[in-house]
């Protein structure tokens, strides 16, 4: 009986909290609304949404997935982590070709980064789910 | 046009807030751990930039 209890709570323990992982890579700050963190989510939607806006707005580009190209593949990675923010405008057309500008070159920096910080707000996110952090 | 160092403190500002919100646990070690590393990220580039141009020549 005393194993049974512990494997079930084993199993609990083990359980995935795919729906804040999801909302967070979506929507950055969204794993934080969703476990109801709502100043920690608003500020980290602000923040990321901002350095994405400022990056389309310094005309900043998209990398493109290119297994012969590591720099370009990791690229295309760190702009899919965006979530909505990137497929919102790819749907959008917006996808302008490299450019010799250094406000460009800014621009996808910024693009890149937002969805690389992305990533430390999802893994976030998931410590709240599972109870490592408040 | 935006300069180099604006596009640097924008960096280093939305990188500051978001380490400071997923590294800490309480709002105050936030908020200083978000100001620390700012701080960090405007030193270290102005302190690059000086190295650079004296380096330069």
């Amino acid at each position: 009986m005393a194993s049974k209890a512990a494997a079930t709570e084993s199993t609990t323990k083990l359980q995935v909290p795919v729906a804040v992982i999801v909302a967070a890579w979506l929507v950055p700050g969204g794993g934080h609304l969703l476990q109801r963190r709502w100043g920690r989510g608003i500020l980290l939607l602000a923040t990321i949404g901002f350095l994405f806006v400022m990056g389309v707005a310094l005309g900043g580009r998209f990398f493109h997935f290119n297994p012969s190209s590591i720099v370009e593949t990791l690229g295309s990675l760190g702009n899919f982590c965006s979530g909505l923010l990137y497929f919102g405008a790819r749907f959008a057309g917006y996808d302008p070709a490299p450019a010799a500008a250094p406000a460009a070159d800014y621009g996808t920096k910024f693009l890149l980064v937002a969805g690389l910080l992305n990533v430390l707000c999802i893994l976030d996110a998931y410590d709240i789910a599972v109870g490592n952090k408040p | 046009m935006i300069s180099h160092f604006t596009a640097a403190l924008i960096f280093a500002a939305a990188t500051s807030v978001v380490f400071g919100i997923t590294s800490k646990n309480t709002n105050r070690e936030r908020l200083l751990y978000g100001l620390w590393v700012f701080a960090l990220f405007l030193v270290i580039s102005l302190g690059a930039a000086w190295l650079m141009y004296l380096l330069h020549g």
